[in-house]
């Protein structure tokens, strides 16, 4: 699914303008430090025997942003998901007990991104720097099946926190309406305190770490179109 | 076209949520499975499960767990309910049994162990072995109150002590019986099933037992017993003239009996409570019955008992040692003396009917001598130790006295006569005073030769009509006729006198104890008329009854009635020591011990 999307915008003819919307899907990786959900896992371990089998690695990003091209200013709001996950599991003859803590970031925010011209003209670099907030949701779930019994509980905690992002990339013109890019920036949170049912917990969700970044922006133009 | 791209956007986004993390690690260990059983111990105080556990006191239980496997918990079970938990293999707990109800209980204890695989199951408690033992115990508080003691008399006539005990043989070691009373020793009874002890020692009176149960784990309690039956109280029942037959209570547990009476054993280890004696006239005699176990091996100083009665044949008139006797056949009056006092009593129903106190100056009626009645009316004289009073009749009114005429225990006549004269002897003289009993004055005095030694019997005699006068002793006799101042010596001799009484109404005829017989001679001629050969065991002479007209002599160890006209026929006989005593109207009186009085007239074939 996730080839089918890449291939689906890499293969839509667009032509880019300078002055227009803009339309952008980035496919990224992000590294999460999340210290407070890792300590969180951590003091799981060892119960019941469990031991760590997925640590919240870092994992790949999605991001849309719509943004509005004027000269070598680009500006405009975007969405960001990430995720990542954790997982305490034992298992032997009599059963397995598995412990999974899926760790959800839904980021909005605006950006604002400046062009810089090389001597290379479909290729120039750019600079940006976002901001806003980020809703972040921790699903843990425990399984346990011992011989015929079983049991399972859920329960969830969300956050909301402010994020902000420098980034540093370049893009590549592939046409007017088609861009390339790739790019990486830092992201560090504040704020994020889960909370379980409306109760606030000790647990943060800094999604702190590097993002990277490689897109494709479609371009609408606001003043010439060609298609 | 615009909806087209709002489409692929709206989509794009629910694609990555479609993309969320999703882990996919496992930590699988292989591992063995447990066997099906594993060997598990269980021991409470080292007691076999099939037997009982008896809880009467707070007991400890010491439980010992051994398995292969690890114990996680134990548990112990009272009926189904947790009453301890326990973590070690080897613990105790303690039991209280005034927290449970009295009766059979339960006891179950469970133990859970690991399996030892340390799989996933075994860690959260859903893999394992677990056994359970169960025993029954009985809980038992204060078993000291449910200890009765009792007794009962058994078959053979013993004291019994008897116990219920609801503590079981089985976990009892000894009884120890304790009766200081009875027993020397403590009574160690090492048999459990034996819950009785006879007491060979018991026979009455206070009991005291204490008997303490001692259990094999050196518990022990003890329970008292104390009783009190009574000492046997002493009966008489007279078995006709001759037998007395002394009975007395059984007491409680078999006795062995002493019967004494005034020192002398007349029956020794006697089990019987009855006996039959011979009667004693004339003594009020104290029976004292000792009463001891029936086995002589079991006396001691504390269950030796005893009991004492007094018992005289006829009854007692009440009154104090040596008393004087008078009788009055017209109004058949028995009078006697009472200390200071002169006494009439009705002759028929023994009840006093008046008295007089003549208190001399300084001995009066009490040191006084003797005392006579007129044999044709109602006079009474009495001789204090200073004077003689002389009283018309028993009311005892303005008597005439005769100052100085004293008498004493020595004085060998007093005598009333028809003619009104008063006929005295006083001791150690030879001399007769006669007075005239309506004036006091001395009428006339005479002298005689034979004075006798003897205070008792009559040897000094007088006629009722007041015409012939005797004086006898063991020397000889002499028999005067008096004539108003005048006597005049009818007959002497010197044969050896012991009594002389001149017989009642019939003032010719003399009664003499002379030898080895009894004489009745006719005055004046002092003819024989009657004689009783009493060689064979010697007479004594007691008195003529003037209503019955029968003679009371003492012979060999009885008294014994005659008609005074047929000496030879003995109407009467009883057993006696008294060789004193009078009789009035056919009552026997006693010199001493208080005036015992014994009516003869049943006894008598009319």
């Amino acid at each position: 699914m996730k080839k089918f999307l890449i291939l689906l915008f890499l293969y839509y003819p667009i032509h880019a303008y300078t002055q227009g919307w803009a339309i952008d899907y980035s496919l990224g990786y992000g590294t999460y430090q999340l210290d407070d959900i890792v300590n969180l896992q951590h003091s799981m371990l060892n119960n019941y025997g469990l031991k760590e089998t997925d640590c919240f690695p870092n994992y790949i990003t999605h991001s849309v942003s719509l943004g509005y091209v004027t000269g070598r200013s680009n500006f405009g709001i975007n969405f960001s998901y990430f995720t990542t996950g954790g997982r305490l599991n034992r298992a032997d003859y009599s059963g397995s007990y598995t412990v999974d803590m899926i760790m959800n970031g839904y980021r909005l925010g605006l950006y604002s991104r400046d062009y810089i011209n090389t001597k290379y003209p479909p290729l120039s670099i750019y600079l940006q720097l976002g901001s806003g907030v980020m809703f972040s949701t921790l699903k843990m779930e425990e399984k346990v099946n011992v011989y015929t019994e079983s049991a399972q509980e859920t329960s969830k905690l969300n956050g909301v926190g402010i994020y902000l992002e420098p980034t540093i990339g370049a893009t590549y013109r592939f046409t007017d309406r088609l861009h390339f890019s790739l790019g990486g920036g830092y992201e560090a949170d504040f704020l994020g305190t889960l909370k379980l049912s409306g109760q606030e917990s000790q647990i943060k969700a800094h999604w702190n770490g590097f993002r990277f970044y490689g897109g494709i922006t479609y371009i609408l133009p606001t003043k010439k179109i060609t298609l | 076209m615009k909806k087209l791209k709002s489409i692929l956007l709206i989509t794009s986004i629910f694609l990555f949520v479609a993309c969320e993390f999703a882990p996919t690690g496992t930590n699988f260990l292989e591992l063995t499975p447990p066997e099906d059983n594993i060997p598990i111990e269980i021991s409470l105080n080292d007691v076999n499960p099939s037997d009982t556990i008896y809880v009467y006191r707070n007991t400890s239980c010491s439980v010992n767990i051994k398995s292969t496997k690890d114990l996680i918990k134990a548990e112990v079970l009272m009926d189904g309910q947790l009453y301890s938990n326990l973590m070690n293999n080897a613990f105790s707990f303690s039991v209280n049994p005034d927290q449970l109800t009295e009766g059979v209980h339960k006891l179950t204890i469970n133990a859970a162990f690991t399996s030892g695989t340390g799989s996933l199951a075994e860690m959260m408690g859903m893999e394992g072995y677990t056994g359970d033992l169960s025993w029954n115990i009985r809980v038992i508080p204060n078993p000291e109150n449910h200890f009765k003691l009792g007794y009962c008399i058994n078959k053979a006539g013993f004291l019994e002590v008897f116990w219920n005990n609801i503590v079981p043989d089985t976990i009892i070691k000894k009884y120890i019986v304790r009766s200081g009373l009875t027993q020397m020793t403590d009574i160690t009874i090492s048999d459990p099933k034996q819950k009785s002890f006879v007491d060979y020692g018991y026979v009455c009176g206070s009991a005291n037992y204490e008997v303490t149960t001692y259990l094999k784990d050196g518990y022990s309690f003890r329970q008292n017993l104390i009783f009190e039956k009574p000492t046997p109280g002493v009966y008489f029942e007279n078995l006709g003239l001759n037998n007395l037959r002394i009975y007395w209570d059984k007491p409680f547990a078999n006795g062995r009996f002493n019967l004494t009476c005034e020192s002398k054993i007349i029956a020794s280890g006697f089990t019987d409570t009855t006996i039959t004696i011979p009667q004693l006239f004339g003594k009020n005699r104290q029976f004292s019955l000792a009463i001891s176990p029936q086995k002589p091996e079991y006396d001691n100083t504390y269950n030796q008992f005893s009991a004492w009665k007094w018992f005289s044949q006829g009854t007692s008139l009440g009154l104090p040692n040596w008393p004087l006797y008078a009788y009055n056949i017209t109004d058949n009056i028995i009078y006697t003396s009472n200390y200071d006092r002169l006494v009439a009593i009705d002759a028929t129903t023994l009840q006093e009917i008046n008295s007089v106190s003549i208190i001399g100056n300084p001995y009066g009626l009490i040191y006084g001598g003797k005392i006579a009645s007129a044999p044709h009316n109602s006079t009474v004289a009495a001789m204090t130790g200073e004077e003689t009073w002389i009283f018309n009749d028993s009311r005892f009114i303005n008597p005439i006295k005769i100052s100085p005429l004293s008498g004493g225990i020595h004085t060998r006549l007093s005598a009333l006569t028809s003619d009104d004269r008063f006929f005295v002897v006083q001791g150690g003289t030879n001399i007769c005073k006669v007075f005239n009993t309506l004036t006091g004055e001395k009428i006339v005095e005479f002298p005689f030769t034979y004075k006798t030694i003897y205070d008792i019997p009559d040897f000094v005699t007088v006629s009722e009509d007041g015409k012939y006068f005797c004086a006898s002793s063991e020397n000889g006799i002499e028999v005067f006729e008096i004539n108003e101042t005048t006597t005049n010596l009818l007959y002497t001799d010197t044969r050896h006198y012991t009594g002389a009484i001149f017989v009642p109404s019939q003032p010719d005829k003399l009664l003499l104890s002379v030898g080895s017989e009894i004489e009745i001679r006719q005055i004046p001629g002092f003819n024989l008329i009657q004689t009783l050969d009493v060689s064979a065991n010697s007479a004594y002479l007691c008195n003529i009854d003037p209503a019955s007209m029968s003679l009371l002599y003492y012979q060999s160890d009885s008294l014994k009635v005659c008609k005074i006209n047929n000496l030879k026929n003995t109407v009467f006989k009883i057993r006696s020591d008294e060789s004193s005593c009078k009789m009035f109207n056919n009552k026997i009186l006693t010199y001493g011990m208080g005036g015992i009085c014994f009516d003869i007239s049943p006894y008598l074939s009319h």
